[in-house]
């Protein structure tokens, strides 16, 4: 088992992207990196002159979110890595979303400038202060066309409600409010409002001690504005309804697999944290990511989930040496295609899985640049898990558990998928004849 | 320290190390149980001590590895002791001896009595009456999770000898006896992820006390004007907790009041005036 670093040149640090996120239409696509910055993408729009440039995405902004800060209490960096990004769904020409690190989320407006105004009488067009004994007559400004300008501004910033890491945010489908989550508590905000915020989720035991158990990941409802999850790294899901109390520290339910005694190890419990849960779009189910499977589970029923697939089981062998390189301690998401039908996640060695739910067969593909050329087919990829090794296969030491696929993201109604792979983004489209 | 990257091919003597031990490990599931069982346990210990303090640790995974070491440590002391095997912790150094692999029984019997005593528990008196829990306590408490009274921004864990990070804590004094969960929250086993919200832990601590070494009879009262960007509660007597909840809110980068008025000695003076109430 190698972890293979610099074999690739060395990446900056802050480069490595840390979320993914297409909007509600999937017209933009959003990546947060370890470095604050936000870069958001923008699908060209068709052309009859170019029908294979499929709308393809290019830069569309770029800006700095987030900046390293200083507990000066603790006396301990707070990271400038953007841990999730969400859209809010757009309401006129200008696009929002909000962007989260460690501590403070913010809520970002993007907006185009294509005109600005000409013919100023006092100042001109560069600013100069005209002199005011040249003015002769008066002019009213007049709105010119210019170039295309695309500009970031901070909105909200919601601060100093967190103690612990924020791991997750979510809009609620009243578009009035969202959620953040950290460790051991989650806040509901309102949009507006920036100075106040309250608690539901509270897990905290009164002695410190006592504590075996934080929250990994959560979620609203897609349609029940009322309702959301949150997920335990002890492997369980709990549902919440906002209406039943102000607290929501009792759930409404509780979803939980019963473990199983032959797969029992050292670091059961490790594995079975949960990094992602997910809804899906219809509302009906939800989908959870723990170190090796991904769950779809149907919110009617708590007692065990409804299919689980397997994403690299070979590494069930390997937990201690994983555990050792802290490799089992990474954060793996999982996305739904439009249809609910097929499901996605990331692993190593720069591999993502898809799995359909309806014909039940999976397939792993690779992104890298070496072994793929742009507009190819991606050939499908497997890992041979002992004996004989065929040819295209790759045994289990040699995957590079360096490359990690973390973060995804699924376009909401096309076959279109943008994958991060340290410090790249790939974008796969379906190919059309 | 255990490093995150192993290659074979490094010369380094832990990495080695850590390599065949856990190649041994996965590549043939023949080690014995117990052996299995205290690779893992140590790595848990060394985990817990990296002492990279710069950034906040997670706490997500400082449970998960303390839940580890809590399940184990429960099924060696279920097992009656008779085959455990204490940690090998040199307390000279932040890390685990990694070129002393954890020897079979066979090998060194006296190891088993090493549980009672291993340096981890600094005053050398009896451990393995004391429940799980607390040993465990112990130990994370050593890795650095303690509040100390002024918390200092050196990595806690790190220290050269393991004492240094006690005796600052007030609440260390009878640490060697049996504590039950409850007692005392200021010494938290998580406690470094938060301090601003432990209201007890200030209540217990009488802030006359801390700083009645501080000579305060040169600065006149009336130099007041480098205190004005610090909130100052509505009343004067506010307690305690209520002032250092407003802590936090200034924090943020674009209000520099707090720390300009921490460091200088004259507004010290000022902030224990509106704390104390006097």
């Amino acid at each position: 088992m190698h972890l293979f670093e610099g074999d690739q040149g060395e990446c900056l640090k802050a480069d490595i992207i840390s979320t993914v996120e297409f909007n509600h239409t999937g017209e933009l696509l959003a990546t947060g990196d370890k470095g604050g910055r936000v870069v958001i993408f923008q699908r060209e729009q068709e052309s009859k002159n170019q029908p294979h440039r499929r709308g393809e995405y290019n830069v569309y902004s770029t800006f700095q979110s987030h900046e390293p800060e200083f507990d000066y209490l603790k006396s301990l960096e707070i990271e400038e890595k953007i841990n999730k990004i969400r859209w809010l769904p757009q309401q006129n020409a200008a696009y929002f979303l909000l962007s989260t690190n460690d501590k403070t989320v913010k809520l970002w407006k993007v907006s185009e400038r294509g005109r600005r105004p000409e013919g100023y009488n006092l100042k001109d067009d560069d600013g100069r202060i005209r002199d005011p004994s040249t003015i002769t007559m008066l002019r009213v400004p007049v709105l010119q066309p210019m170039d295309l300008m695309v500009e970031a501004t901070p909105r909200r910033v919601f601060s100093n409600a967190h103690t612990y890491h924020i791991n997750s945010i979510s809009v609620n489908s009243d578009y009035e409010t969202y959620m953040s989550a950290d460790d051991l508590r989650i806040n509901l905000w309102n949009l507006e409002i920036t100075n106040r915020s309250f608690n539901i989720v509270d897990i905290k035991p009164a002695n410190m001690e006592e504590l075996t158990e934080v929250i990994t990941a959560a979620e609203f409802h897609p349609n029940q504005c009322n309702t959301f999850v949150y997920s335990s790294s002890k492997g369980t899901i709990r549902l919440c309804d906002m209406r039943a109390a102000a607290l929501c520290d009792k759930h409404s339910k509780f979803f939980e697999e019963p473990e199983d005694p032959s797969n029992r190890s050292f670091f059961s419990e490790i594995i079975s944290s949960i990094s992602d849960v997910k809804f899906s779009h219809s509302g009906r189910y939800m989908m959870t990511r723990d170190y090796l499977t991904v769950k779809v589970w149907d919110l009617n029923m708590e007692s065990r989930p409804l299919e689980t697939y397997q994403v690299h089981d070979y590494l069930r062998s390997k937990l201690c040496s994983l555990y050792e390189n802290d490799c089992i301690f990474d954060k793996f998401e999982c996305v739904w295609n439009g249809s609910d039908s097929v499901i996605m996640t990331g692993s190593y060695n720069n591999f993502f899985r898809m799995f359909d739910r309806n014909t039940k067969r999976d397939v792993t593909l690779e992104a890298s640049r070496e072994n793929s050329k742009p507009r190819a087919i991606l050939k499908p990829r497997k890992v041979c898990v002992g004996g004989k090794r065929r040819k295209d296969e790759i045994s289990v030491d040699s995957l590079d558990f360096s490359k990690k696929i973390l973060h995804s993201a699924w376009h909401p109604t096309e076959n279109i998928i943008a994958v991060a792979a340290t410090n790249n983004l790939y974008i796969f489209q379906d190919k059309v004849n | 320290m255990l490093s995150r990257g192993v290659k074979r091919k490094l010369e380094d003597d832990d990495e080695i190390m850590a390599a065949e031990t856990s190649g041994a490990f996965d590549s043939s599931s023949l080690l014995p149980y117990p052996q299995q069982r205290q690779l893992v346990l140590n790595m848990c210990l060394s985990k817990l001590q990296s002492c990279h303090m710069k950034v906040e640790p997670s706490l997500h995974r400082s449970v998960l590895l303390a839940n580890t070491l809590r399940q184990i440590q429960e099924e060696m002391r279920q097992e009656g002791g008779e085959s455990t095997l204490a940690p090998i912790y040199d307390g000279s150094s932040c890390t685990y001896i990694g070129g002393n692999p954890p020897a079979t029984p066979a090998h060194n019997p006296e190891l088993h009595s090493l549980l009672l005593e291993s340096p981890i528990y600094p005053n050398n008196s009896s451990v393995t009456d004391n429940t799980t829990s607390s040993s465990v306590s112990a130990i994370l408490r050593e890795a650095g999770f303690v509040e100390d009274v002024n918390p200092a921004p050196a990595c806690l864990g790190c220290s050269d000898s393991e004492e240094l990070c006690f005796s600052s804590s007030p609440s260390y004094e009878n640490d060697g006896d049996e504590q039950p969960l409850d007692s005392r929250s200021s010494d938290s086993l998580f406690g470094s992820f938060e301090i601003s919200n432990s209201t007890s832990y200030l209540t217990d601590l009488a802030l006359d006390d801390i700083f009645e070494d501080i000579d305060t009879s040169m600065y006149d009262s009336s130099d007041f004007s480098t205190v004005m960007s610090f909130p100052v509660p509505r009343s004067p007597a506010s307690s305690s907790e209520d002032t250092m909840k407003s802590f936090p809110t200034c924090i943020s980068p674009s209000s520099n009041g707090i720390q300009i008025c921490i460091t200088d000695l004259n507004d010290l003076d000022h902030i224990m005036e509106i704390l104390v109430g006097s």
